[in-house]
Order: C-alpha cells, then structure tokens, then sequence
C-alpha cells in the first residue's frame, strides 16, 4: 500500500513538473526578459 | 551603484565579468556571443556594485536587436538598466576600432572608466601606449591596464571602482536619440569621430604598429579559399573519430554501472510496486542521461577550444562565401554554428542579423542542424546497426557514419534556407563584418567553465524532463485498461507453458505480452500502422512520440520500455535488449534499414518543445513554430521511410 501511495505521488509530481515546463515555455508571460530594455522602456523624444 | 560593463566584441568583457563578479559565463571569440544580460555582484571595501553585462557592440548607433539593448539602456535614464556608472573594455591590440565606442560612451557624461584590456596581445602586435596621453584625452575617465585572460589588472580595476566620481555637464542623448532613424547623420558622426581617432592615434602609440605576423601567416591557410575548406572538413572529420574512439570507454562503464546499481536495488529493496518504479523507470531513465555525459563533454571540449583559439571566427569567414548563394547572410553562420551545440542559443544569436527576412530564414533552418541533443540518439543507433570496423585500417565507420549524419543535417539546412529564399523574397543584400580575433593559446579554465556548463545543463535541464517522461512511460507500461493486460498474460503463460518453452523464456514472453496491453503498448500499436512504412514498430513509435519533448528522451524511454520488458531478468545493457528484440515473424527488429532510417528522422524532425518555445518567442507568434514544426516533420517521415525503401 505505502509502495501504490509513493508511486502515486513521485507520478503526480512528474505530471506537474511536465505541465509547467509546458505552461512556462509557451503560455507565462516572460518573467525573465532578455531585451528588456526595448521591451519595456518607451525612448523619450 | 550600478554599473554597465561595455565594450566591442571579443575585447575580453566576458572574461573581465567573470574574473569580478566569480559568475560564470560562456568565454569565447565568437561575435555576438552575449545575447543575454547578465547580473553579478561585486564587493569591494563593504560597498556593494552591480555589474551589468551588456552585449558586445562596435558603435552606440544600433544595427541589431541585441545591440539596441545597449543603446536603449544607455541613452534612456528611465531604463531599468540605466546605469550610475561605466565600465568599457577596450582591446588594446585594436585600439583605434575601439576608440569609436569608447568616445560615444565618454560622450554620456556618466563616470567612465576605460579597461585597456589585452595588453600582451598587444605588446606582440608592437604596440604600446601612453597612458598619460590617453589621460588627457579622457580627463574624466579612469584608465586602468588589464589582462583579463591571465588575471591581471583585476585589483586595479577593483580600486578605480572606489573612485568613480559623478560628471556634471549635458549627455549628448537627446542628439542621438534624434539621430537613431537617420543613418545618413549617424554615419558623418561616426565618420567624424574615426578621422579624430586616426589623428590622436600617433600621439598615443609609443611604438608604430605592425602586423601581427603569426595570425597573418596562419590565415593565408586557415581562410584559403580552397585549403580553409579542406582544413574545417577534416577537423570535424577528426572531431566525430575522437567522439567515437575515446567516449566508449566511460559509456561502458557508466552503462555496466547502472545495470548493476538496478540489479542492486532490486534484490535489496523490498518487492513492489515502488521498487518496480526504481529499478525500471527512474534508474534507466537517469542512466540514459549519465551515459552520454562523455560524447557531450568531448565536443564542447573541441568546440570551446576551436572558439577560445580564435578559429572559429574563420571558420565563419569561410563559410559566408559558401552560404551566400543559399540566401542566407553571413551572420547566419554565427547561429548556424551555435545550433550546433543547442539550436537554443543560435536562435537566439540570430538577433544579431538586421534583416528581418535573413532572420526568419536563419530561426526557419538552425534546428536542421544536428545539435547535441541528437548525439545520444545517433550514438545508440550507430553503434546498434554500424559494425564497429575501421576502413583503410584507420578510418572508424561508426565515426565516419555520425560526420555524414552531421553534414546531412548541415546541407539539408542549406537546401530549406533556398527554398525560404524563393518563398521570403528579400530586398536588401547582406553584408558581413567580421572581427578576426588574434590566435591565442585556449585558456583551460574558460574551456573547463564550458564544458562543465554544457554538461550541467544537458544533465540537469534536460535530466529533469527525461525522468519525469521515463517515470510517465514506466506507469503506461506497467498498468493498462481493466484486467486486460493480466489476462494476456495468463493466457500466454498457459499457452507457452504448454509448447514447452523454458521458464526464462515463457516469463519473457509473458512480459512481452503484458507490455504490448499495457496503456503505451495499446498507444503504440495505434501509431504503428503510420510508422510501420518507415521500419519502426510500436515500441519505437511510443520513443518517437515521448522524445516529442526532448530528442535525447529517446534514449530513456527505450531503457525504460525494455526495462519493463526485461521484468524478473538480470539486467543487460540496453543495447543488448535492442540488438535482440525481434518481431513476430523472427526478423530483428534493428536492422541496417530500420536503424539508418531512425536517424535520418532524428536529422530532421523537430523534437524538441523548447526549440519551439524559443521561436514563438523570437518571432512573436505561433505561424512560425507551427510551420517549422510541420516542413521538418514531412522531411523526417519522408526523409525515414525513402531511407528504409532504399536499404530495405
């Protein structure tokens, strides 16, 4: 029963770590922007 | 404080960065290397600095995105990367291209300091300089001399930190930013500042400069148009042996290794389900990762050492003059070669190419060539169905197969970016301008940062999502619908039991036939009429769709599908089970046919899910992956199943 119990949770966790790899590459909006600087900054003129 | 660590490429900023902050980053001679921004911190004297490293430019004026970050950070005080002060790496072997850069930075009126770096470089090209006549030119800068490469000058620059000193007066922003759509005023400006440059350079120079002899002699070689090709082929020639002959060794061991730390766990940890999980799913699955940390690290060996030589860069110079009539700009080559690592970063090195066009036709083609994620696949494969036998007594076939493997990828990258040309017409003709780095001894301890950092990322980032999957595989292949895979089991028991079969081989058989009921087997045997034309069958086909995600998955599923297979049986190596693996009708299912045709679909098909993140990223929408996605599938399925007719 424990043995069902652990394979039951290390299963979830790796359906959890998958979806989120998932959700972050293509759905989050980027936290870590490597150009942020002409994404986010508007040039005064 | 923050500060803004700048300067042209390859002045040795990476190396300076690293050498202040101990972060470490990729080192190298490669234009365009630093895409990304990087943050370090540096503590001198309790006070606390952040260091900024922004990518390599050659002219405040932006002609790539990458270089519109520093323009935009530095001439915008409501940027978030607005710094409080400036650091410039200059090369000293090159200083008048240097200069450019340096004057538009002193022009900001931001406290400035100058990092006149490569100073041995420059004393065996004869020259040297003046640092009093530099003083006066700047009078505001710091001026400090370094050799970042060799350690040297690090505490000089560590104590100019402590007297960065605020500059009064207007920054020169407002003109530019005015200027940055006229390209015509920006280039009298420019053209403005190199004739002052030219006329201030003799004061300056203590000794008149000569042509660096040696990287001279080397180059009428290295870049010959004819010898330059020769040189390339047969280095990469000599790279894909040395993959081969010497990675085996540690894969062998490895390999025996994990077999018996399963074959351990198994008889030492209680019988269950979750031993089952252990010793099937996570320890094959991690060990599909470990076993090829060998090949990996032996071609960011060679890699980080053809680049920290400074050849690389030729190699770039060569090969535009053999691109162009493809379509694609010389700065292509740069991603290109990158995504011969990771198509990741090369994807993201093609923000360095102005034209819209040329870079679409540069993100498009980069994941054709074969990066090291492939590696793990082609290497199984080759050594699965490719006799390990050496032509003219010194040629090893498997190596010479994985070169063709190689450069199939290259051509057919070639081959798409025409087909792009014809179908992205493009206006605008490129242009490539190219620093050539001087040849220099590679640094062990840049070459021992990249490999170890290639080899933890492939371990670590792509480790985590393999044995996720492996852990995912390992429940579909243990578990199927109802009591469907317990009843095939029984029957093939009685059914084999009673033909006489030995006890090994009934129980084989039986696990074979509770495999094939099983939720993936029941998958596999869906999938397996659209893969079948190619050779595979469905176990391969459940590989195929697992490795959607990553490429080198493959390798951890089959372990662990074979793993589940070989219930109750001392564990072998995983290249046994596939050698011996038949169908129904006895045939193997490994052939030279079935195997060649699995690693051209591997050259050519897009499996790998954060590629494709990156180019919706990069191209900011979904058209582009989904077409990527869908020309490089149909060249995979045609591409296997024409191999397979062909050495069926």
């Amino acid at each position: 029963m424990i043995q069902k119990i652990l394979v039951i949770a290390i299963l979830v966790v790796a359906l959890f770590y998958l979806g989120k790899q998932f959700y972050d590459r293509f759905f989050a909006k980027e936290t870590k922007c490597d150009s942020c600087a002409v994404g986010q900054v508007k040039i005064k003129r | 404080m923050k500060i803004a660590l700048l300067g042209n490429p390859n002045t040795g900023k990476s190396t300076v960065f690293n050498l202040l902050t101990g972060m470490r980053q990729h080192i190298g001679n490669f234009p365009g290397v630093t895409v990304e921004k990087k943050v370090g911190k540096i503590n001198v004297d309790n006070e606390e600095y952040e260091l900024i490293d922004f990518p390599g430019t050659y002219s405040i004026y932006p002609r790539s995105k990458d270089e519109e970050v520093v323009y935009r950070s530095l001439c915008n005080n409501q940027s978030v990367n607005y710094p409080d002060a400036i650091i410039v790496v200059v090369d000293a072997s090159n200083l008048e291209r240097n200069l450019l850069f340096f004057s538009q930075a002193y022009d900001l009126q931001l406290p400035i300091m100058m990092v006149l770096n490569m100073t041995d470089l420059a004393k065996k090209k004869h020259k040297e300089y003046n640092l009093d006549e530099i003083q006066k030119l700047f009078p505001e800068a710091l001026i400090v001399e370094a050799n970042a490469r060799a350690g040297m000058g690090i505490d000089r620059i560590q104590s100019a930190l402590l007297m960065f000193k605020g500059r009064e007066g207007d920054t020169f922003q407002t003109e530019v930013i005015a200027m940055v759509d006229n390209i015509a005023q920006q280039e009298i400006e420019t053209e403005a500042r190199f004739k002052r440059i030219a006329s201030i350079l003799p004061s300056i120079e203590v000794i008149r400069l000569k042509k660096d002899s040696k990287s001279n002699k080397l180059d009428r070689i290295l870049v010959h148009p004819v010898w330059g090709y020769a040189i390339f082929t047969f280095i990469l020639f000599i790279l894909f042996q040395f993959i081969f002959e010497f990675a085996s060794i540690p894969m062998d061991l490895i390999d025996s290794s994990f077999s018996s730390l399963s074959d351990f766990l198994a008889s030492s940890l209680p019988n269950g389900v979750f031993t089952d999980l252990i010793t099937q799913g996570i320890v094959p699955g991690i060990g599909g990762v470990v076993i090829f940390i060998p090949q990996i690290a032996l071609l960011f060996l060679f890699i980080a050492i053809l680049e920290e030589t400074g050849y690389l860069s030729r190699v770039v110079f060569i090969m535009d003059r053999l691109v162009r009539p493809f379509g694609l700009n010389g700065k292509s080559m740069v991603p290109l070669l990158s995504s011969v690592a990771c198509a990741i970063p090369g994807i993201m090195s093609a923000r360095t190419i102005p034209d819209w066009k040329e870079r679409m036709i540069t993100i498009m083609v980069a994941p054709l060539m074969s990066c090291s994620a492939r590696i793990p696949v082609y290497t199984l494969l080759i050594a699965l169905v490719i006799p390990n036998k050496l032509l003219l007594g010194f040629i090893s076939l498997q190596g010479l197969v994985l070169f063709g493997l190689y450069s199939l990828g290259t051509f057919s990258a070639l081959g798409m970016a025409v087909i792009l040309k014809l179908l992205i017409k493009t206006k605008k003709k490129g242009f490539l301008m190219l620093e050539m780095p001087s040849y220099k001894l590679p640094s062990p301890r840049n070459v021992l940062i990249i490999v170890w950092e290639k080899v933890r990322i492939f371990v670590w980032d792509a480790g985590k999502i393999i044995l996720a999957i492996s852990i995912v595989l390992w429940v579909l292949a243990t578990y199927g619908p109802g009591d469907r895979m317990s009843e095939a089991g029984e029957k093939a028991q009685i059914e084999y039991s009673e033909k006489g079969y030995s006890e090994v081989e009934v129980d084989q058989y039986v696990a074979s036939v509770e495999l094939e009921n099983s939720y993936i087997g029941i998958m596999g045997k869906t999938i397996e009429p659209i893969i079948e034309p190619m050779g595979y069958d469905w176990k391969i086909g459940i590989s195929l769709i697992a490795s959607f995600a990553a490429r080198e998955v493959f390798v951890g599923s089959m372990a662990t599908i074979y793993a589940v297979q070989d219930d109750g049986e001392a564990n072998r190596p995983l290249i046994e089970k596939m050698r011996s693996e038949k169908r129904s009708d006895g045939a193997p299912v490994y052939t030279l046919a079935s195997g060649v045709s699995l690693m051209v679909f591997y050259v050519f098909a897009m499996q790998c899910m954060a590629t494709l993140a990156v180019v919706k990223r990069e191209t900011k929408s979904w058209k582009w992956p989904l077409i990527q996605m869908g020309y490089m599938g149909v060249l995979a399925y045609l591409g296997a199943w024409i191999t397979f007719i062909i050495l069926s």
